[in-house]
């Protein structure tokens, strides 16, 4: 049976695309959003600048081999997890490097389980938001998007950033529905996630 | 101020649709309403972004070389990146692979080699100079990774095949040989030009003509090939080079390369087993990605259609990832090509799909065959391929789903006559409409046939879905997987129609009104809330024809329906407050509507309809003046209407739905004399309904709710004679429709739930002459829909609690065997269901308390073991409040127990364990007292003691029986007036009765109680 497709006119996701190694954009824009992230990640458990670089290098050229052999399965999990786990091991294994006695393999026993981890998570969310806000930007007039900043991000009163920015008032709400749209676009074709493999009939 | 705004409003000014004079009114009233900005607030919230906020608007951090490093590092390509690359790479990581980049020598043998020109599966080509012979080549190098032994033998295979074959469609090959290194290679002719994929990538697609020359040239090459023993099992349209220098009638000139793959067609010769890479998936065909059986030309065939499909169109039929691409290969017919390019003629499609055929034996039989019909076409001439008629399109269907054909069939043959000659039409109006697809021109006239045509069937599978979805006989449990596939068969009608919708604003309103029927169908087959989205589309729609017409009332009325169903699905999903709004709009659109044309007796039938959903929103969200108003605007809409009309007989039965619900809206918010009256009203309109409209089964059914709603009052309300009348029409209601619908199993249940009502009040009234015939009925329903489905819980459930009120009412007038029956049959139900210690808790309490209940009838029927087990049984499960009462009556029983099996002893220490536990309880006491008495009558029966000792003992346990007695009534019982006799005539102290000390006792309680002390 065939499953009602619910978005047709977006474009196909970021994860789908980077599987066909000729889309060299897709792994660029890739590249882009993930690196921070996972880099960030490696400072922020304490990793030095060099040593930060090299895992994140590692954690992403593992997304491209198991996402070009189907080896990430969404079925057992979202890709944010799935990215959360690929570079918790690639950081249990620097660290059971740097110390002899612990044993590599067994390290990863401990690695807590994906859906423990709320910090990553957040992370995660955060800088998808912060990119989504970036490439958001440059299609609205600056008016505009101080609205929604102002309405949205800052939170203030739909008045006041009418008053502040010198809008009526409507065309603030108008703003800010139109900048969420367009957030929520760019981040669904950022981390949507594959198609599940296998739907046969 | 002005009135706020609607939630449409609100919606449209969010999406940008207010005209700008409407912004700015919406603008000021904005400014002034505090409640219309916080629903604006709320509406254009996206609550999931809202919890990511928490961190964003701060400056990213770590900008720092590291990350640059990483970063530039990566996009150079994956796997360059770290020393030790992680996962040592199963398979190719994106971009080139490091050993290519620089891997390749300058020169093979007398080869100089030049620039890349392509690469396959096995090999790079390579642009070359052939110095000997001073001409351009091309030299074909095996990837240096895969130049193991087996690669080697294909390799060489390949040029054996090809060096034993000429044509002139073909690219000619000169020599086999390998490097100084042991690397092998192939030296070819070159072909100038770009392959057949860079012209279709280069110009979107080919025309017609164009697409068929090249086909023609290959297919000719094939068929030379086939005929020579060779398949080539990899033709695709980046295997087709097409010379540079068109010939001079404009003709491009083809040339097949890369006989990578063929092998000899001759037995014997399968060299190799197949590997998963040989071929590419979007071009191979079923057989081949089945794999295991044996291939002839026809694989190339199909190869070969796709090949034109994609020149055709710019397309390959199958697309998307490979898996996906080798399901679709199996299992999905590709789209007609003219649906991709309807500049496409249509016998060229026909010939295209029947190269298409999953079916081998329904290709052309080989690439001549194919090769002809395209030269037929070339010349105009009628080619041989025919598009599949009627009966060839519902032999393909039937071959899709067999399993769903063999039921249609069954239906139209035996089971369901009415039903079967709507799918008959339904399956006529399939067939048409795919033909009518085929021949769908550019003209117009063919253009509005079309869009005839497309109604009309459209109009036919709503008949259909009316048919399947009302049809009561359907609703047997027993036909509930046909009913669910004749649904499903409708809903992908709607939804091809919805795919394939010509993009024709004719058909815009058509669109929505498909969408809606696919809700429909949606909240049928799997829930409400599923069906939303096609509901939301549908209004979509409409609010966008009202908008461009907004003086048609048809489209209003469209978009007040597509509406009602939102707010019913919101519902439904337990959105009470988004199913309020969406009635609410759908109110006013339909109040407008019946204003303008208070004639349109559609209008006002839509508008009752829209207050009774919109009351019973409200009542259940417990805004009661809100639904008290909309129930009344309901009933001023209807008056209005009768007014100046004749009634009409759907506003009655709109009308009675609402009142009913009405009723029970001023029963449960404390109004009874108000529910009465609502209550009467709806069971006579309902009542008038059934007798003008005999024929009408849902009138009935009507008439069965108000009628069971009032019972449902009177009942509450203690009035007994008529909550027994009004139940008895819903009974006669029910009974009607059973007759007339045998295997409708929804009116079984309801003529067997009223029976069980009446019985249960008859039981009440102590009418139990009536109360046993009422359960007897119900239980003969009960046990007829279990027999039929006995897995179906709600009836097994529904049986046990027949089973159970009968018993009780059996116990009462002493048919205990009967009663035990019930009993057993009750329980053996849930304990055949499974494991006691998986009962739910309350699944538990009820397990216990039937088990105690059954021990007491065991008990009374002196089957003291079997009552004992019980006892057992239901401790187990019971709570702590039931199991001390139930320790010591076990304690009682397992006493009588001794007695019988003459413990005189034993039975004695029960009595005073019982007697000791609950001194001030009279039950207890009288159960101690019970079973003395019983003790004393044995033991001075039994002939094995010696007559003194028995004398003794049976006078001592009579004496303590009578004194426990004396204590059971001063702890209060015999009190009220049955006391007496049930002291006086008592089996189980037969024993005790010439004794004077129990006279004493019975004449205290027929004195009745001593004045209470002051």
């Amino acid at each position: 049976m065939v499953d009602a497709s619910s978005s047709s006119d977006t474009r196909p996701s970021l994860l789908l695309r980077i599987r066909d190694p000729r889309d060299a954009a897709a792994w660029q824009t890739f590249v882009d959003v993930y690196a921070p992230l996972v880099y960030a990640h490696c400072r922020r458990k304490g990793l030095q600048e060099a040593d930060a670089s090299d895992v994140t290098q590692e954690v992403l050229t593992e997304v491209a081999h198991s996402i070009a052999g189907f080896r990430y399965d969404p079925q057992r999990g979202r890709f944010r997890d799935w990215l959360g786990t690929l570079t918790r091991y690639r950081l249990a294994h620097f660290f059971g490097g740097r110390r002899p006695a612990a044993q590599g393999d067994e390290r990863l026993e401990q690695v807590p389980a994906p859906e423990a981890d709320a910090e990553w998570t957040a992370e995660f969310h955060t800088r998808l938001l912060q990119v989504a806000l970036e490439r958001a930007r440059p299609h609205f007039e600056a008016t505009t998007w101080r609205a929604f900043e102002l309405a949205w991000l800052e939170g203030r009163p739909a008045a006041d950033v009418a008053d502040a920015v010198g809008l009526p008032i409507e065309k603030v709400y108008v703003a800010k529905s139109r900048a969420l749209k367009a957030l929520r676009e760019i981040i669904l074709e950022l981390a949507e996630d594959l198609p599940l493999p296998g739907l046969g009939e | 101020m002005r009135p706020c705004l609607s939630a449409e409003t609100l919606r449209r000014l969010l999406d940008g649709l207010l005209s700008e004079e409407d912004g700015r009114r919406s603008g000021e009233h904005l400014r002034a309403c505090p409640s219309c900005r916080a629903r604006l607030d709320q509406l254009c919230e996206d609550g999931e972004l809202r919890t990511w906020a928490g961190g964003a608007g701060r400056p990213a951090a770590w900008e720092e070389a590291g990350l640059a490093r990483a970063v530039a590092a990566l996009k150079a390509g994956p796997g360059l990146g770290g020393a030790d690359t992680p996962t040592g790479g199963a398979t190719p990581p994106p971009g080139p692979r490091p050993e290519e980049v620089c891997a390749w020598p300058s020169a093979v043998g007398p080869y100089t080699l030049a620039e890349e020109l392509g690469r396959g599966g096995m090999g790079v080509v390579f642009k070359a100079h052939d110095g000997a012979l001073r001409r351009t080549v091309a030299v074909k190098l095996l990837r240096p990774g895969l130049a193991d032994a087996e690669a080697r033998a294909r390799f060489l295979r390949e040029a054996r095949a090809a060096a034993r074959f000429h044509h002139e469609h073909a690219v000619a090959v000169y020599a086999a040989d390998h490097t100084a290194d042991g690397l092998p290679y192939l030296v070819m002719e070159y072909v100038a030009g770009p392959t057949l994929a860079g012209l279709i990538r280069a110009r979107q697609r080919l025309e017609p003509h164009e697409a068929v020359a090249v086909v023609v040239q290959v297919a000719d090459a094939l068929a030379a090939a086939h005929a020579a023993g060779l398949i080539h099992r990899d033709v695709k349209p980046g295997n087709v080079l097409l010379e540079a220098a068109e010939s001079p009638a404009g003709v491009l000139r083809a040339k097949l390369a890369d006989f990578g793959l063929a092998r000899d067609a001759a037995p014997g010769t399968a060299l190799t087993r197949e590997g998963v890479l040989a071929g590419t998936p979007a071009y191979m065909s079923p057989e081949q990605v089945r794999g295991g059986e044996a291939l002839d030309g026809r694989t190339d065939v199909f190869s070969l259609g796709v090949t034109l499909y994609e020149a055709l169109t710019g397309e390959p039929p199958f697309r998307g990832a490979p898996h996906l691409v080798l399901q679709q290969v199996l299992h999905e017919a590709p789209q007609p090509p003219r649906r991709l390019n309807d500049a496409i003629p249509r016998d060229l499609e026909t010939v295209c799909l029947k190269a298409l055929e999953k079916d081998p034996g329904r290709r052309y039989p080989g690439a001549a065959e194919l090769a002809a019909d395209l030269r037929r076409w070339q010349r105009g001439e009628p080619t041989r391929a025919r598009p599949p008629g009627p009966v060839g399109r519902l032999a393909r269907w039937a071959r899709r789903k067999p399993k769903v054909t063999a039921l249609a069939a069954a239906l139209t043959l035996t089971l369901i006559g009415g039903t079967a000659v709507s799918l008959w039409q339904w399956s006529q109006a399939v067939a048409e409409r795919d033909a009518a697809q085929l021949q769908r021109d550019a003209a117009e006239r063919e253009r509005r046939h079309a869009l005839d045509e497309f109604r009309r069937q459209r109009q036919t599978v709503d008949q259909f879905l009316t048919d399947v979805s009302e049809d009561p006989e359907l609703k047997s449990r027993n036909l509930e997987p046909l009913r669910r596939k004749l649904l499903q068969r409708a809903r992908d009608e709607y939804e091809r129609f919805v795919a394939d919708y010509p993009d024709d604003p004719e058909l815009l309103a058509d669109l929505g009104r498909a969408r809606a029927r696919l809700g429909d169908i949606v909240a049928i087959l799997d829930s409400q809330p599923r069906a939303t989205e096609h509901f939301e589309k549908a209004r979509t729609i409409f609010e966008r024809l009202r908008r461009e017409h907004p003086d048609e009332a048809a489209y209003q009325s469209e978009l007040a329906r597509a509406l009602q169903r939102l707010g019913t699905a919101h519902n439904a999903a337990g959105q009470g407050a988004l199913a309020e709004e969406e009635f609410r709009t759908a109110r006013a659109l339909w109040e407008e509507l019946a204003r303008v044309d208070p004639d349109d007796a559609e209008y006002t039938y839509r508008l009752i309809q829209t207050l009774n959903n919109l009351g019973r929103v409200h009542q259940m969200r417990k805004a009661n003046d809100a639904a008290e108003e909309a129930y009344g605007a309901g009933r001023v809409a209807y008056a209005r209407w009768a007014e100046r009309h004749p009634a009409e007989p759907r506003h009655q039965d709109a009308l009675a739905w609402l009142l009913a619900n009405l009723g029970s809206f001023y029963r449960d918010t404390g109004r009874p004399a108000d529910a009465a009256e609502v209550l009467t009203e709806a069971v006579t309109v309902a009542a008038g309904l059934v007798r003008e409209h005999p024929g009408v089964d849902w009138y009935k059914e009507t008439l069965f709710h108000a009628a069971n709603e009032q019972g449902i009052r009177h009942a509450q309300r203690g009035e007994g004679e008529k909550a027994v009348a009004a139940w008895q029409q819903a009974e006669a209601a029910a009974e009607e429709l059973v007759r007339k619908h045998p295997s409708a199993d929804d009116y079984q249940e309801s003529a067997a739930a009223v029976a069980m009502n009446l019985g249960l009040l008859a039981q009440y009234q102590g009418r139990a002459a009536d109360a046993l015939a009422s359960y007897r009925k119900a239980l003969s329903i009960h046990e007829r829909l279990c027999g039929q489905y006995p897995k179906v819980v709600p009836y097994l459930v529904a049986r046990n609690a027949n089973r159970v009120g009968l018993a009780r009412l059996l116990t009462d007038t002493n048919q205990l065997p009967a009663a035990l029956e019930l009993w057993d049959g009750a329980i053996r139900a849930w304990e055949s269901a499974g494991a006691p210690d998986k009962l739910d808790p309350s699944q538990r309490w009820f397990a216990s308390v039937e088990y105690h209940e059954r021990a007491v009838l065991l008990q009374r029927l002196k089957r003291y073991a079997e009552a004992l087990a019980d006892y057992d049984r239901a401790l187990a499960l019971g709570t702590d409040e039931q199991k001390p009462l139930w320790r010591l009556e076990r304690a009682a029983v397992e006493g009588y127990d001794c007695v019988a099996k003459g413990e005189y002893r034993r039975a004695a220490t029960l009595a005073e364990h019982v007697a000791g536990q609950a001194p001030r309880d009279g039950y207890l006491l009288y159960l101690a007292a019970t079973v003395l008495s019983l003790d004393a009558a044995a033991v001075k029966a039994d002939e094995r003691t010696p007559l003194a000792e028995r004398q003794r003992l049976a006078e001592e346990y009579a004496a303590r029986s009578v004194r426990l007695l004396r204590l059971a009534q001063q702890a209060g019982r015999y009190r009220d007036p049955s006391g007496y006799t049930s002291l006086a005539t008592d089996e189980y102290l037969t024993f005790l009765r010439p004794r004077d000390d129990f006279q004493r006792l019975l004449a205290d309680v027929k004195a009745g109680p001593a004045p209470a002390k002051p």
